[in-house]
C-alpha cells in the first residue's frame, strides 16, 4: 500500500498548459469543465508586478469531504489512497461537488456521472506517470508514494518547504507545492474549474 | 460525415502504414482498469515523428490504436525538445480530428470571395491547376507564377518544384518574423543566423524582448534548459520587455521597457563594462576587428542616465545588471527576439545587444553566447537526392526588394520583404498570373491585412489564386481553388531545428494515421503537377512514392530510412558541439597551398565556386592559422563594412557600428490619447491553425487590449470599456506611404492591467478570424463547409467561449519596414485611443 501524492515546484512550472491539454486529450473532458489546468494570477503593482502559475487538480485529500458527502458510496478511497468515483454507483446528487472546497468536481453529461482527476490510475495500473506528469516539459511535477522515503517525491518533500492549497480547509491534500512566492494564497477563493463569467462580451449592446 | 469510400480509403492507408512502418510497438498489459479507464490503456502503437503545431518541430511519438490517433507525447530521443512538447504538441489530435477541416477540392462559383464553392475532383483540380501553369511557363515568364508560403516545413519539396518551373517568386514570411535577428547575427559573425545561447550551463541569461515560455522559434528546447539552468546552476534570468510576458513572469527580474529601447540599453551596459574595465579586453582585441578602446569610446554616448530616459529603465539598474552580466562570464548570455528585433530599429538593436556579448568574452563558450554553422540537418553529410533543380534566371522585383539592403544581402539566406508583397503587387510592380498560397493565412495574418485581402479579391491584380491548407481561412476564403492538405500528422517530411545542444541532429516527420477525406500533401500534389506541367519540370520528380523519395533520402543515415521510422531521428554520435569553432587550428591539409595575406591576416586557399572569388579559410592569431569566424575579416565583426556597403549600393546609410536610433514616431511626449501598439503571442496559440483546436481555444480564445492601470485612469478607462483604436502610418520619410496619416481603426474593450507599459496599448494577434468554425471563430462562424457533407461535431455546441471578444489586430497595423532590411515593425504603430459607448 502506497500513498501517492503529487509535487508541484511552482520554481519551474512555466505555465504552459501541456498538462491541461494532457488531461483533455486523455479523458476527452468535455469542453467547459476541467480535471486539470493552471490558475494564472498577476500580483504586484508596476513596476514590480508578476504573474503566478498554479496548476490544479483535485488534491485526493486524506480526509475527503466529497467522500464524506457522497451519500450513494460512488466516491472510493483506492488502496493507494486515489480518491475516485464509481460513476455506476453515482446518481448526479452533487454532493461531493457542493463537499470539495476544490471545485475539483464535475458532471459530465454524456457519463451521467460526476468526474475528476483519478491521478490517472489507469496508466499508473500500467507503471506510467499521470498524463500530466508526463506532459510537462519542465519536470515540475512529481508523483510517487509519499510513504516512501527513497521516492523522488518524498525525497523532495523533505528537501524542501512545501505548501498546500487551502491548508485551512482542513482537507489535508496530497498534492503538494513548492511555492517560493506564496502564490496559493492568492488562489484561495478559485476552483479547479475555470470561470467562464470573466470572458468580455465582442458584441456591443 | 465521412463516405463509405473514404471510410475504406482511411482503413487501407493505414493498414498499408501499419504493415511497413516498422515503428515501437509496445504492447502494454490489458489489465482489468475499474476506474474511468482514460484512452490510451492497454495495447497501443507509438510511432515517432515532429510536431508541426509551431515551427519549433519537437519530437513527438504518437500513441495509435486501430488506425485512430489517441495523445502525442515528447520523443525522448529528440536531441532539442527531448522528450519534452508543449500545449499546442499535446493537442494535436483536435488539429487532425477538426470537424470543421478541409477534406475535399473545392472549386468557387460565382464572384471571387462570395462564399460559393462546388466540389471538385482531385483530377479536375490539377487539370485546371496544371493548365494554368504550363501557360505561364510557357509564355517564357515563369516570375508571373508567385508562391505564398508560411512557416514552411517542407523547404526541399517547395524549392525543387519552383526552381524546377523556373518561378523565382517565392514569397515568405521572413521579414514578419526574424529577418533583424538573423541580419544582425549574420553581420557580427558570418557562422550562422541564430544564437544558441548554452542557457543550461549558463548562470546568467539576458532576455531582450524573448518570449521563450510561451512561442520564439526554439520554444520549449530553450525553456526546459533555462529552468534546468535555474535549478542547477541557480542562473538569474533577467527580462526587459514591454509588457509582462509569461517569460517575464517567470524571470527573477522583469524591467519594463518602451518599445524599441532593447538596442539603446544593451549600449548603455557595454558603456559601464567599458568604463569599469569588467570587459574581457584580450577576447575583444584578439577576436573582433574593432578595438575594445574604440568602442569604448563608441559607447559612451550611450550613458545609463540616457538609456533610463529613453527606456523608462533606471540608470542604476541598467549599471547593477551590468555588472552582473560581466562578473557571471563567460558563463552567462544573451536571449533575444521580436522584442527587440522586430522594430523599425531592430537591427540596431540586434547588433548591439550581439556584441555586448563579444565584450564580454563569451562567445562560443560553455555557457555563453553560442551558435551552430546549422540551422537544420547537415546537408554535406544528408544532401538533398539528386537531379536537383538550378536556382532559376527570372527575375522577381518583389522577392528581391531591392530597397531594403540587407534583406537579401547574404549568399543562401533570401530573407524577402514579406509585408511589401501585396502592396507591390498593387502598385502592379510585378505582374502575377497565378498565386498559389501554401500553410499561410496572409489574408488575416499580414500586415494591412485588409490590403492583402483587397489585392486578392482583385481578378485583374491575381487572376488566378489556389490555396492549400488544412482549414478554411480568411485566405482560402479569396482563392479560386482551395485544395485541402493534410496535417502534419498524415505527412512525410525531413525536418530539424537549430540545435540547442550544438550538435546537428535530423527528423523525420511520419503520417501517423493515413490522411483523412481526400487531403494531400504537397509532395503528392507538387510531382503530379510537374507530370502535367511537363517541359521537362517532371524529371526532378523521378521517385514513385514519397517513401520511396525518403529511402534515398536518409541512405546516408545509419539504419537508414528504417531506423529513421523506428526512432524518428538521428544525431551522429562522433559530431562535438560546436564550442569556440572560430578558435580551431587549421589542418596541414587545409594549409596546402594556401597564402596569407600580410596585412590582414586572413589565410586564403582556393576559390568560391558562386563568387568566383578567393575562399578566405581561416586568419593568423598569434601566429597560429586558425579558423576565425566566416565575415570578410575573418573576426567578429563589430563594425561592419559589409553592411554600410551593402546601404550604400541602395543609397541608404547603414552604420557600421550598433547605434541607437529612435523610433521617429516616438520621439517627445505621444499626444494624451496616443499610445504605441504592439502585439503578443500566447502560449496556446501559434498561428491560424491553432485556433481551430477546441483545447487550445478553450484555454485562450479572447484578446481585448491590454493598457497599464495608470493610463487607463488617465484616459478615464475602465476593465471592459469599449474603445476606438485608430493607427496611423508611421511619419517615416524612409517607409513607403510613411506620412503619417490615419490608417485603420479597430473597435475592443480593455484589459486594464499592472503588466504592461504606460505608454503601450498591447493587443495579442491569434484572434479575429471569420471563419474555420465555431471554435475557431468564437461561434461567428456556422455555416458548415461547402462542399462537404456535415460532420458530427458534439463540441460545436459546447463552445462556451462563443460570443467573447476576438479581433483582428492585423487590420489596423501599418506595412512599416525597417528602412535597412525590410523587418516588419511590430511594435512601433502609433494609434490613439477614444472610449465609445457600449451601445453599437
Amino acid at each position: 500500500m502506497a500513498r501517492l501524492g503529487m509535487l508541484v515546484d511552482l520554481n519551474t512550472c512555466i505555465g504552459c498548459h501541456a498538462c491541461s491539454v494532457a488531461c483533455k486529450a486523455e479523458f476527452d473532458v468535455p469542453l467547459g469543465v476541467f480535471r486539470d489546468t493552471v490558475k494564472y494570477v498577476e500580483h504586484g503593482s508596476y513596476p514590480q508586478a508578476t504573474r503566478h502559475f498554479i496548476p490544479v487538480l483535485c488534491n485526493h485529500c486524506e480526509d475527503a469531504p466529497c467522500l464524506n458527502a457522497c451519500p450513494t458510496g460512488a466516491v472510493v478511497r483506492l488502496e493507494d489512497g486515489e480518491v475516485t468515483i464509481e460513476e455506476g454507483d453515482c446518481n448526479l446528487n452533487r454532493a461531493c461537488m457542493s463537499a470539495c472546497p476544490y471545485g475539483a468536481i464535475y458532471v459530465d453529461v454524456d457519463k451521467g456521472a460526476a468526474q475528476k482527476c483519478t491521478f490517472c490510475t489507469h496508466r499508473t495500473a500500467e507503471g506510467r506517470q499521470p498524463a500530466c506528469v508526463d506532459a510537462c516539459p519542465t519536470n515540475c511535477r512529481i508523483f510517487g508514494d509519499l510513504d516512501d522515503a527513497d521516492s523522488a517525491i518524498a525525497k523532495k518533500a523533505a528537501a524542501n518547504d512545501v505548501a498546500v492549497w487551502k491548508e485551512s480547509e482542513g482537507t489535508r491534500p496530497r498534492v503538494l507545492y513548492i511555492d517560493p512566492r506564496n502564490a496559493l494564497s492568492l488562489i484561495a477563493d478559485a476552483g479547479v474549474q475555470v470561470d467562464q463569467s470573466v470572458d468580455l462580451p465582442g458584441e456591443r449592446a | 460525415m465521412l463516405t463509405r469510400r473514404d471510410l475504406l480509403r482511411i482503413g487501407m492507408v493505414t493498414g498499408a502504414a501499419a504493415a511497413g512502418l516498422g515503428a515501437i510497438e509496445i504492447i502494454g498489459p490489458v489489465g482489468d482498469v475499474s476506474v474511468d479507464p482514460g484512452k490510451t490503456v492497454g495495447a497501443v502503437r507509438k510511432i515517432p515523428s515532429m510536431c508541426q503545431m509551431c515551427t519549433t518541430a519537437c519530437g513527438i511519438i504518437a500513441n495509435v490504436r486501430d488506425g485512430r490517433l489517441l495523445t502525442i507525447e515528447g520523443n525522448p530521443a529528440d536531441p532539442n525538445s527531448q522528450g519534452s512538447i508543449c500545449a499546442k504538441g499535446v493537442a494535436g489530435p483536435s488539429i487532425l480530428y477538426d470537424p470543421n477541416r478541409l477534406l475535399h477540392p473545392l472549386k468557387r462559383v460565382g464572384k471571387r470571395g462570395e462564399g460559393r464553392w462546388r466540389r471538385i475532383s482531385w483530377e479536375e483540380a490539377y487539370t485546371e491547376i496544371a493548365d494554368r501553369l504550363r501557360v505561364i511557363r510557357q509564355s517564357g515568364r515563369p516570375e508571373e507564377f508567385a508562391f505564398q508560403q508560411g512557416r514552411n516545413r517542407s523547404s526541399d519539396i517547395v524549392s525543387r518544384f519552383l526552381n524546377a518551373f523556373g518561378t523565382p517568386s517565392a514569397f515568405n514570411h521572413r521579414a514578419l518574423c526574424s529577418l533583424n535577428r538573423r541580419a544582425a547575427i549574420l553581420a557580427t559573425i558570418g557562422d550562422s543566423d541564430w544564437d544558441l545561447g548554452d542557457f543550461e550551463n549558463s548562470r546568467y541569461i539576458l532576455n531582450f524582448g524573448c518570449n521563450w515560455a510561451e512561442a520564439h522559434q526554439g520554444h520549449i528546447p530553450v525553456a526546459i534548459r533555462m529552468m534546468r539552468a535555474r535549478e542547477r546552476n541557480n542562473a538569474k534570468i533577467v527580462t526587459f520587455d514591454a509588457r509582462l510576458s509569461n517569460t517575464a513572469a517567470l524571470s527573477d527580474e522583469w524591467f519594463c521597457v518602451k518599445p524599441g529601447t532593447d538596442g539603446l540599453i544593451a549600449l548603455a551596459m557595454a558603456n559601464v563594462i567599458c568604463t569599469e574595465r569588467l570587459w574581457d579586453k584580450e577576447w575583444f582585441d584578439t577576436w573582433s576587428n574593432y578595438s575594445a578602446y574604440d568602442y569604448a569610446r563608441h559607447v559612451r554616448q550611450y550613458t545609463p542616465e540616457r538609456a533610463e530616459a529613453e527606456s523608462g529603465v533606471p540608470a542604476e539598474s541598467i549599471r547593477r545588471i551590468a555588472r552582473e552580466f560581466a562578473e557571471a562570464a563567460p558563463r552567462c548570455t544573451t536571449i533575444c527576439n521580436r522584442g527587440s528585433a522586430a522594430h523599425r530599429n531592430g537591427f540596431y538593436n540586434d547588433r548591439a545587444i550581439t556584441v555586448l556579448n563579444a565584450l564580454v568574452g563569451n562567445m562560443g563558450r560553455v555557457g555563453g553566447w553560442c551558435w551552430h554553422p546549422q540551422s537544420a540537418w547537415d546537408k554535406k553529410q544528408i544532401p538533398e537526392p539528386a537531379p536537383v533543380p538550378d536556382k532559376p534566371t527570372a527575375r522577381s522585383l518583389i522577392a528581391e526588394a531591392k530597397d531594403w539592403p540587407l534583406a537579401n544581402a547574404w549568399q543562401n539566406n533570401k530573407m524577402r520583404v514579406g509585408e511589401i508583397v501585396y502592396l507591390w503587387i498593387k502598385e502592379r510592380r510585378q505582374r502575377i498570373s497565378a498565386l498559389m498560397t501554401y500553410n499561410c493565412d496572409q489574408a488575416w495574418s499580414w500586415p494591412e491585412a485588409s490590403l492583402v485581402r483587397e489585392v486578392l479579391a482583385d481578378e485583374e491584380l491575381v487572376p488566378f489564386h489556389v490555396c492549400i491548407d488544412v482549414m478554411p481561412s480568411e485566405t482560402s476564403n479569396l482563392a479560386d481553388i482551395v485544395l485541402p492538405w493534410t496535417t502534419y500528422l498524415e505527412r512525410w517530411d525531413i525536418d530539424s531545428r537549430p540545435p540547442q545542444g550544438l550538435v546537428d541532429y535530423v527528423g523525420l516527420r511520419q503520417p501517423v494515421v493515413g490522411p483523412l477525406g481526400e487531403s494531400k500533401d504537397l509532395r503528392e500534389i507538387f510531382p503530379e503537377l510537374a507530370r502535367r506541367i511537363g517541359g521537362g519540370i517532371e524529371r526532378y520528380f523521378p521517385w514513385r512514392t514519397e517513401q520511396e523519395y525518403f529511402e534515398e533520402y536518409f541512405r546516408p543515415v545509419p539504419g537508414g530510412f528504417a531506423h529513421m521510422r523506428t526512432a524518428g531521428v538521428w544525431q551522429d554520435p562522433a559530431k562535438t558541439p560546436n564550442y569556440a569553432p572560430y578558435e580551431r587550428v587549421l589542418s596541414e591539409q587545409e594549409l596546402r597551398g594556401s597564402e596569407t595575406d600580410e596585412k590582414t591576416g586572413i589565410i586564403y586557399n582556393g576559390t568560391d565556386p558562386k563568387t568566383g572569388e578567393r575562399q578566405a579559410i581561416g586568419i593568423m592569431i598569434g601566429g597560429v592559422a586558425r579558423r576565425g569566424f566566416s565575415t570578410p575579416s575573418r573576426k567578429l565583426e563589430v563594425h561592419s563594412q559589409f553592411v554600410a556597403d551593402k546601404g550604400s549600393e541602395a543609397d541608404k546609410t547603414i552604420s557600421p557600428l550598433p547605434v541607437y536610433e529612435q523610433i521617429p514616431a516616438h520621439r517627445g511626449e505621444l499626444a494624451e490619447d496616443q499610445l504605441i501598439m504592439i502585439s503578443f503571442k500566447w502560449n496556446v496559440h501559434n498561428a491560424h491553425r491553432t485556433m481551430q483546436s477546441k483545447w487550445l481555444q478553450e484555454i485562450v480564445h479572447t484578446n481585448p487590449a491590454w493598457i497599464n492601470t495608470a493610463t487607463a485612469d488617465r484616459l478615464g478607462l475602465r476593465h471592459g470599456d469599449w474603445i476606438e483604436v485608430t493607427s496611423f502610418r508611421p511619419r517615416d520619410d524612409q517607409v513607403p506611404r510613411g506620412d503619417g496619416s490615419r490608417f485603420g481603426t479597430l473597435h475592443t474593450r480593455v484589459h486594464v492591467t499592472e503588466g504592461v507599459h504606460p505608454s503601450v496599448i498591447a493587443i495579442s494577434h491569434n484572434a479575429g478570424r471569420t471563419t474555420g468554425g465555431p471554435v475557431a471563430t468564437n461561434g461567428r462562424d456556422r455555416a458548415g463547409l461547402p462542399g462537404h457533407e456535415p460532420r458530427p461535431d458534439r463540441d460545436a455546441d459546447q463552445v462556451w467561449w462563443a460570443g467573447s471578444l476576438s479581433v483582428p489586430q492585423n487590420d489596423i497595423l501599418p506595412i512599416y519596414p525597417d528602412p535597412v532590411s525590410g523587418q516588419q515593425a511590430y511594435h512601433d504603430t502609433i494609434v490613439s485611443i477614444r472610449k465609445i459607448e457600449d451601445r453599437a
